[in-house]
């Protein structure tokens, strides 16, 4: 088939918070929590799982931050991808537009630009300010792979004014829904695959899935890899752009699947997410010189390691405090995991109170200062990972950095009262 | 060291310290100074040269971040003022760069005043605003005084496995010496209960665990020996300083360096200062001790990085009653930052003032009875700076 990939290993990302919305239960991000800090969280941990070298990042989503701007190179930058050689693109428009990056990805791999990642992230609202279901898949294309292999086996496009939302709109608007039944979305699925009967139809009214939501771009790629094992046929059609995609799961989807479930069935439900407090005048200072300056350090945790002594240095110091000047320092990247050394539940910070600060000593070397994840809180002693966050908006520009987010099989407090310290 | 031993605090003045919204920054240098040049004996045409301690001048409209601040205040043109900032120390800073001047025989007679009006700005748009907007975009964001020792006191905590009540003795004690105090902010006896049931602002401290945010100044006159020797109507001996700085601005939580149980800044200003006062046994050659209590886990540390108690051991010490007043190691008989609150550059010289007035005998209802040398010392940044004094009556 010509747009065919091999598929090596998925993995979905669901913010921790569920909430209900009419009748179904939808995954919500928390207020650090974005299109891109769930791409770049669902890619981080599928280069975790499966390590390899990627020559292309796509990402396709429509909620991105910026019109212009640009959301894939954060991706890459939080994942630890950024660089000369790096392939990127961002696919838009419709939820339709996971279809158009799988076919993409097919066409980069066969021309021999491999493996190639593609990332469907979507953080969708109502006009309300309602989650649709927010969340992340990312998937790891080959030649081959023992996940599984797609293919895109048709497209159509034509102009149908489902939803939308404008560049000033902050909630994605709805037509009228009683056209949807007129739409393209079914006739252009009776075109392009045979046997319609057994094909699930992804459109922006649904299949709801529960615990997850309507997910947007991700929901193509979560409806594959929460299915029962067989091979799948779905078609997603948005605005009026269709793509049929044909999946054959391989001897790896299985334990990939089970995986997924187990993410979506985890989460909190009707967690009572606390307002993000503000007090009048936080207004970060930001600079977009520093920003681009110590990008490798927010983004990408990069500090260095003293030659001499040994020491893992974050930030990195013009020169080893301990050995001076004359020492040599090399580029170190912080690992991801760690151990809570000590923390506080700060109740004064005007952004997020009250919330939890932590000092992690990390895995390997060094430590790691900073705000723990969502609502969540810690104990010393605690095993904790390091996620991409949304940290603010001072000077109207997004900041993302790491906060600390106990590891998931650590029973933890989900309550803000602090357990005694023995 | 042309310091130790050859300098003298021959005058001092203090300030109310409180919400004092009355008062302008510039009366209250003024009052500080002129009080301490007139307990000195002297004129304000006496003195020569100034160093000034102001460490939120942004607070009070950028008055205070020159020495500007203090020609006006007290017809000190055209001489010589120097402002100083250094976290917390400030205050002590100044006492030290006139000392310095001094021990140099640069001048014969200088000013240091610490002056600061934090409560023209309410107190939550006051440092912390400032210190949630203005600093690092990424590093310091959800970083606050309070909640930086407080990571100290949950680790000190679970290290030691004292009880949480433990933090609010501090302040119950220090606010009871706070009664026989005056100028301090709080003067009234509150009890463990009242601190552990205070709102929370950094777990496991609250309200009443931190010091309260403050306006007021505070002045010493700094003179040679011979000088003070010759005219003093009383005076006391800089037996030793020292002052250490560890790290560096963001870095101290994402540094190894640190056990969050004390401060190496403390513990290393300490060393210069003994060494230079000859104290090799501070509990039983110290008569009093004035230390940075800016939040009740601290002066638990301070008493162990000053050396009055083994490492783990200071929980204890306090329990015992020995840093009470009429204990055998008298802590923050002033009240201490717990209850004078802390107008941070005039902190370290109000500590200065009160050890002075100890060890020649004029502290009034607070004297500690036959106190011939005592100490202040003050930590900022927080923990990264660190300035240690001793004081000693001549002779």
């Amino acid at each position: 088939m010509p747009l065919r990939a091999g598929v090596v290993d998925a993995v979905m990302v669901l913010p921790r918070q569920r909430i209900r919305r009419r009748k179904t239960t939808v995954a919500a991000a928390a207020f650090d929590e974005d299109a891109i800090t769930l791409a770049a969280e669902a890619t981080l941990e599928l280069l975790n799982r499966t390590p390899a070298k990627p020559k292309a990042l796509l990402l396709a989503t429509v909620s991105a931050p910026l019109c212009e701007g640009g959301a894939v190179q954060m991706v890459a930058e939080l994942s630890g991808l950024a660089g000369v050689g790096l392939h990127v693109q961002e696919h838009g428009g419709t939820i339709a537009a996971t279809g158009s990056a799988l076919a993409s990805a097919a066409g980069l791999i066969k021309s021999g630009m491999a493996p190639v990642v593609v990332v469907t992230a979507d953080t969708r609202r109502d006009t309300a300010g309602t989650p649709f279901g927010d969340g992340a898949v990312a998937m790891l294309l080959d030649a081959e792979g023992s996940l599984g292999s797609l293919a895109v086996v048709g497209s159509a496009a034509e102009a149908f004014p489902d939803r939308w939302r404008a560049g000033d709109q902050a909630g994605v608007q709805a037509g009228d829904d009683s056209l949807l039944p007129f739409g393209p979305a079914a006739a252009h699925r009776s075109a392009l695959v045979a046997d319609s009967d057994a094909c699930t139809l992804i459109t922006v009214d649904g299949p709801q899935i529960d615990r997850a939501g309507l997910l947007g771009c991700a929901a193509l790629p979560a409806t594959l890899l929460l299915s029962g094992g067989g091979p799948v046929s779905l078609v997603v059609s948005a605005g009026g752009i269709t793509h049929a995609v044909r999946f054959e799961p391989g001897p790896d989807f299985a334990g990939a699947s089970a995986d997924a479930h187990a993410v979506l069935s985890g989460g909190v439900d009707e967690m009572v997410q606390p307002p993000v407090v503000r007090v009048a005048g936080f207004d970060p200072y930001a600079s977009v010189a520093r920003t681009w300056r110590e990008r490798r350090q927010d983004l990408a945790l990069e500090g260095a390691r003293c030659v001499d002594c040994g020491r893992v240095l974050f930030p990195v110091p013009p020169a080893c405090p301990y050995d001076g000047p004359e020492a040599k320092l090399e580029p170190w990247r912080l690992g991801r995991t760690g151990t809570v050394l000590t923390f506080t539940r700060d109740h004064l910070f005007p952004l997020g109170a009250p919330l939890t600060m932590s000092v992690v000593d990390v895995d390997g070397g060094g430590r790691f200062y900073g705000q723990v994840a969502g609502d969540q809180t810690v104990r010393i002693g605690d095993r904790v990972q390091l996620v991409p966050r949304l940290l603010h908006e001072g000077g109207g520009r997004r900041q993302y950095y790491w906060k600390v987010r106990p590891m998931p099989d650590e029973t933890t407090s989900d309550t803000p009262e602090l357990t005694e310290s023995t | 060291m042309p310091i130790a031993g050859e300098v003298a605090i021959v005058g001092v003045g203090i300030t109310q310290f409180g919400v004092l919204h009355d008062r302008s920054y510039s009366s209250l240098l003024a009052e500080a100074a002129t009080s301490a040049v007139a307990d000195a004996g002297l004129t304000a045409k006496d003195i020569q040269a100034a160093w000034l301690a102001t460490a939120e001048p942004l607070l009070a409209g950028l008055v205070g971040d020159s020495g500007a601040a203090l020609a006006e205040a007290i017809g000190f043109a055209p001489r010589p003022v120097t402002r100083v900032s250094n976290f917390c120390t400030s205050g002590m800073e100044a006492v030290r760069g006139a000392a310095m001047a001094v021990a140099a025989g640069e001048y014969e007679l200088c000013l240091a005043v610490g002056a600061e009006k934090m409560r023209d700005v309410a107190p939550r748009e006051s440092l912390l605003a400032k210190t949630a907007n203005h600093t690092h975009p990424t590093l310091s964001k959800g970083r606050t005084a309070p909640g930086q020792f407080a990571l100290v006191a949950n680790r000190y905590l679970h290290t030691y496995g004292y009880e949480p009540s433990l933090l609010a003795r501090v302040a119950v004690k220090n606010h009871n010496h706070a009664r026989l105090n005056p100028k301090a902010h709080y003067r009234k006896p509150i009890t463990v209960e009242q601190v552990m049931s205070a709102p929370r602002v950094a777990e496991p401290l609250g309200v009443l665990d931190s010091t309260p945010t403050t306006d007021g100044a505070a002045a010493v006159v700094v003179a040679s020996r011979a000088w003070a020797e010759r005219h003093a109507r009383r005076y006391a001996i800089i037996e030793g300083v020292g002052l250490a700085v560890t790290e560096g601005y963001y870095s101290v939580h994402y540094r190894d360096s640190s056990d969050f149980l004390g401060f190496a800044a403390t513990r290393h200003a300490a060393q210069v200062a003994y060494s230079q006062a000859g104290i090799t046994h501070p509990r039983s050659q110290l008569d009093l001790v004035e230390c940075h209590d800016c939040f009740t886990i601290t002066e638990i540390v301070n008493t162990e990085d000053l050396g009055l108690a083994e490492r783990g051991e200071g929980g204890r010490l306090l329990l015992s009653g020995a840093t009470e007043a009429g204990g055998d190691i008298p802590v923050n008989v002033s009240g201490g930052l717990q209850s004078c609150g802390h107008p941070v550059g005039a902190t370290g010289v109000r500590m200065v003032a009160e050890v002075t007035d100890q060890v020649t005998g004029e502290a009034g209802d607070r004297q500690v009875p036959g106190a011939r040398r005592g100490l202040a010392h003050t930590l900022g940044g927080p923990g990264v700076i660190s300035c240690v004094m001793v004081i000693g009556s001549p002779g």
